[in-house]
């Protein structure tokens, strides 16, 4: 509102009692505090079928520090991992949050969703007369939310969880909904890629995917692209053991087919990444990590010859040009 | 006589998932069976793949104790290969397994143990907390509160000096067998040493002060959850040129007796897992068997159920002499990590 609109107003009820003045304002300030203070985002959180590295590496995100995250950046009204409340009462907050934030709230899931058996390989939570499986939860939280994130490649793609024989039919979570997964991929997810997610549906909404539903802004390039050890690869200037400063093509690196910033974006406070430390990529944001990766330390071409069994075929040239 | 059950569903503020079915006579505890409810099955996905590939992928069973799933897979393959380990080596790998412990046993203690203790602040993901046993004055309880998020900090730090050797956390990548992919160079010495002194001050300033505050609140916390006086550690930072000398050392305790631990007399009973055991060459999960309630296999020494961890590492070391308690647990951790920061530095 404009001063001349304000005291005009002040004018026009300037002799009128019973607070009509701060009725007639009342609304415009709210709506313009509505408009311009940040809301947080309503987050539930529900951990499946992984190793729980995920949340871990959550707790490793710097500016924002979790203390941060939890109070400037998203309500998170229900986690396994970090809720005070447990037992009942606990699962009586999830019921609560799925009707209260319905259509609202953002689903979290973290791991992969067994399928077979009927989904018992994985049970949330159970009660004096019944289980919660998480192939029940999350479909059920899945219809309900605004956005749904996989956090991490089990949730995003199946991952380790998934990898053969797979004998909890493990997949994950785009495969258990029938509705847009934003998929943060990585074994586990950078809190940058995942707290950064969070922040883009916060301020923008829904961020750009890639086609496997993953955030391009994250996973734009390979990480061959922007390799520190490029001109090595370009220079066929290869590493003969782990520890050396060549180019990790030789010892199994996954960078040619892996999209991921590591090499910029960096790990834990921005200190290094996998290849920094002298060891090979292993491709842990692909949709066919694990097994598309291995044998790790095996070069790309060889792979699938010696013994790892991808879930797609391995095309060693793809990406080379990114 | 009437039987009382509580499903105790879901165990939050752990790693992995956790119900507990509580049976309960005349106001005592009869039963309480503690389920795991998530299987994935690594004991078949590890199966027919490069044996060095097992460095990186038992990792991935935890999240929050990543790396001593890889460290002993790098023994192992040590011992397969029959490398020689330099003397360098061997303290940067103990660097970087201590600064996962570090950073484990903090989360442990302020981010999944505190809440039992402390009122946190009524915002998510605190709201709701059903704490009926909040005992701490308000100035304390302000003050642990504080520590919760100076914690979070900590331990982050601890995960840093990690990653600086080790290229990421969780699932770090350069402690291998055969030794370390990364030199132990003056500036990352720098400055893992200023990250160390930062972790080491919190620890003496605030997690140890902490602890015993609580221990001394909860003084009859020392006399819950005790467990029968078994004892069992199979050492922790290895030196020398083939693993073979500990820092810590390995021992069994039993009933005051102390002695060095066999792997022949360690068995896996599934009896109550659901597991289905009728081909004895090889069992198979089963997720209907009746009278099962977890994924966890019961693992015995010598026929009888032993415990594990800091408090059993403390006491065969020497460096503890309380009991076999919940509180003496927290306790006992807590040491653990005081030692460590002094070990590292």
């Amino acid at each position: 509102m404009q001063k001349e609109e304000f005291t005009g107003l002040c004018g026009e009820f300037a002799f009128l009692k019973n607070h009509e003045l701060t009725r007639a304002i009342l609304p415009i300030v709210e709506s313009h505090l509505a408009k311009h203070n940040q809301e947080k985002l309503p987050v539930v959180w529900i951990e499946t079928n992984d190793s729980g590295d995920n949340n871990i590496s959550f707790m490793n995100t710097t500016y924002p520090y979790l203390g941060r995250v939890f109070t400037d950046m998203i309500d998170l009204l229900y986690s396994n991992t970090f809720m005070a409340a447990q037992g009942r009462e606990a699962l009586g907050i999830l019921d609560q949050v799925a009707e209260t934030y319905k259509g609202k709230f953002t689903l979290v899931v973290e791991g992969a969703i067994p399928k077979r058996e009927n989904g018992l390989y994985n049970i949330i939570a159970r009660t004096e007369n019944r289980l919660i499986t998480a192939l029940e939860a999350v479909s059920w939280l899945g219809q309900r939310a605004e956005y749904v994130v996989a956090a991490g490649t089990c949730a995003s793609f199946g991952g380790p969880s998934a990898a053969r024989p797979n004998i909890t039919g493990s997949v994950g979570v785009r495969e258990v909904l029938d509705r847009e997964v934003i998929n943060v991929s990585g074994c586990p997810v950078n809190p940058d890629w995942f707290v950064g997610t969070l922040a883009h549906l916060l301020m923008y909404g829904r961020p750009e995917l890639d086609n496997l539903g993953r955030p391009t802004l994250f996973y734009g390039f390979t990480v061959h692209r922007h390799c520190q050890r490029r001109s090595y690869f370009d220079n066929n200037d290869f590493a003969q053991k782990l520890g050396d400063i060549e180019c990790m093509f030789s010892l199994g690196c996954m960078g040619p087919r892996t999209r991921a910033d590591c090499p910029y974006r960096q790990w834990i406070n921005y200190v290094s990444w996998p290849v920094k430390a002298n060891t090979p990529c292993i491709g842990c944001t692909n949709e066919d990590f694990p097994d598309g990766s291995m044998p790790f330390f095996t070069p790309m071409p060889e792979k699938e010859k010696t013994g790892g069994s991808g879930r797609e075929k391995i095309k060693p040239t793809e990406g080379c040009k990114e | 006589m009437s039987l009382q059950r509580i499903m105790f569903s879901p165990v939050t503020r752990l790693s992995g998932l956790l119900s507990v079915d509580v049976i309960v006579e005349q106001g005592r505890v009869i039963e309480a069976n503690a389920g795991g409810t998530m299987f994935r099955g690594f004991e078949w996905i590890m199966r027919d793949r490069q044996v060095n590939d097992a460095v990186y992928m038992t990792q991935r069973i935890c999240g929050i104790c990543s790396l001593a799933h890889g460290a002993v897979a790098s023994y192992l393959l040590d011992e397969l290969y029959n490398n020689d380990l330099q003397e360098n080596a061997q303290y940067l790998r103990n660097i970087m397994y201590a600064a996962d412990f570090l950073q484990n046993h903090i989360r442990h203690f302020y981010l999944f143990s505190l809440p039992d203790f402390v009122i946190m602040p009524n915002h998510p993901p605190f709201h709701g907390q059903n704490l009926i046993d909040a005992r701490l004055d308000p100035k304390d309880n302000l003050r642990l509160v504080n520590h919760y998020f100076e914690a979070v900090k900590a331990a982050q730090k601890s995960h840093e000096i990690l990653a600086m050797f080790g290229g990421k956390a969780p699932h770090q990548h350069s402690f291998v067998h055969g030794g370390v992919a990364v030199a132990l160079t003056a500036d990352k010495i720098n400055r893992a040493l200023a990250l160390i002194k930062d972790i080491k001050k919190f620890v003496e300033s605030h997690m140890v002060p902490d602890t015993e505050l609580i221990a001394r609140v909860y003084s009859d916390y020392f006399r819950i959850g005790i467990t029968p006086e078994h004892l069992l550690s199979f050492g922790l930072f290895r030196f020398g040129v083939k693993n073979e000398t500990f820092l810590w050392k390995s021992g069994v305790l039993a009933d005051g007796r102390f002695s060095l631990p066999r792997l022949d007399l360690i068995k896996e009973d599934v009896n109550r897992s659901w597991f289905d055991e009728s081909n004895k060459l090889e069992i198979k999960p089963d997720p209907h068997k009746t009278g099962a309630y977890t994924w966890v296999k019961s693992v015995q020494y010598e026929g009888r159920h032993y415990q594990v961890g800091p408090l059993a590492r403390m006491i065969i070391n020497g460096f503890y002499s309380g009991g076999v308690s919940t509180m003496d647990r927290i306790y006992a951790r807590t040491l653990e990590t005081l030692l460590i920061t002094e070990l590292v530095q």
